[in-house]
């Protein structure tokens, strides 16, 4: 069977399914919103763009998930959100890819086009401190972030039983200023709310499971970067999985 | 400033012009049929199907054909209020197809971060026409 028979057979065959699975997902959503399907269908690729893209950061394909973040442009159709949405997430993507200097340029760009201070100003302060750490060593900036951080987020420290994000945004710069103990005390702050002495009265749901393995296996990275005197794990497991969010 | 401009050019003001206290509860409501209401709770989007919730929510954002907009007589006003309800719309959609799994519900806040306040961890309050300075 030649290959361009095989090629049709399996578009015939896969093709219809994968498509249905979809048009059955955006004419839901426009029959229950009232929006137009075309413009339901143009959030979804919007979203998946950007899900496929959080994939490749994950993987560290970088110039591959800027690419396709690239693509939301008006020229594409697409609307405002989605547009300042994905260079908000490429904005991002350059922090988790060690690119402050972009990272600090694109949300620049957001501030230029309104976004709030609310918004962007914990980013500027965290880019700039580690910026300045970079430049001279100095471990006061980063210090200074973490505390006016903590500061800004009273509810997570310390925690009451929260998602890991906010603490993953101090244990970041703290491990590449090697504030290894500072970063552990946190860590155990938060410990002690997922793994309290007495334990719970009944069994924790799949979400605290899931941070409760995120919290261990992030003590364990800082723990091996204070026996192998590193400063790389914790970062290492902010960065590339995804119990901490897209910080 | 100009968000704040718009904001007071709000047509409706019974129509909840941003925030929801504790959650964001959307009610589908088209052809005058009780729908599905979907509600941003904590961080994760769910479904609520118990009719006894529906009837102590906060506030019910409604949309689809439910706006006479002949009824506005000033154009511009017309305009915002016609502008309005799309971002609203838009976020509903965006919001029920955010509703799969974990990291469409990242990308979900990334993109409506600048319309999204979280006042608690975990509840949050929306502004559609962004949120202030």
């Amino acid at each position: 069977m030649s290959t361009r028979w095989l090629f049709f057979i399996m578009m015939v065959l896969f093709v219809p399914t994968a498509f249905s699975d979809g048009q059955d997902e955006v004419s839901q959503v426009a029959r229950i919103t009232g929006v137009s399907p075309s413009r339901v269908a143009k959030i979804k690729e919007s979203s998946d763009k950007g899900v496929f893209a959080f994939d490749l950061v994950r993987k560290k394909q970088f110039d591959q998930a800027y690419a396709v973040l690239k693509t939301i442009t008006y020229e594409n159709g697409f609307r405002k959100v989605d547009v300042e949405g994905a260079i908000y997430q490429i904005a991002l993507s350059y922090k988790i890819a060690g690119d402050y200097q972009r990272s600090y340029e694109t949300l620049q760009n957001l501030s230029n086009l309104g976004w709030s201070n609310s918004t962007l100003e914990n980013h500027f302060r965290e880019l700039k401190a580690i910026m300045d750490f970079q430049t001279s060593s100095d471990k006061k900036p980063v210090l200074d972030f973490v505390e006016w951080f903590k500061s800004q987020n009273k509810p997570f420290f310390p925690p009451k039983g929260f998602e890991l994000d906010r603490l993953a945004r101090v244990i970041r710069p703290l491990e590449m200023a090697n504030e290894i103990d500072r970063a552990l005390e946190l860590v155990e702050q938060y410990h002690a709310v997922y793994f309290p002495k007495k334990g719970f009265k009944k069994e924790p749901n799949d979400i605290m499971k899931e941070r409760q393995e995120g919290l261990n296996l992030l003590k364990e990275a800082l723990l091996r970067d204070k026996q192998e005197g590193k400063n790389i794990y914790a970062q290492e497991l902010i960065n590339t999985t995804d119990y901490f969010g897209f910080v | 400033m100009e968000v704040k401009v718009k904001e007071e050019a709000f047509y409706n003001q019974e129509f909840p012009s941003a925030s929801v206290p504790g959650k964001i509860v959307f009610q589908s409501n088209r052809d005058g049929a009780f729908g599905e209401i979907w509600i941003l709770e904590n961080g994760n989007i769910r479904k609520i199907l118990s009719g006894r919730k529906t009837a102590v929510a906060d506030h019910y954002i409604y949309f689809g054909d439910t706006r006479n907009y002949d009824e506005i007589e000033d154009p511009e006003q017309r305009a915002l209020q016609r502008e309005y309800d799309e971002l609203v719309n838009d976020f509903m959609a965006r919001l029920i197809l955010a509703s799969k799994n974990k990291t469409e519900r990242t990308i979900f806040f990334i993109n409506n971060s600048q319309c999204l306040v979280e006042f608690s961890p975990g509840y949050y309050k929306y502004y559609p026409l962004g949120k202030p300075q």
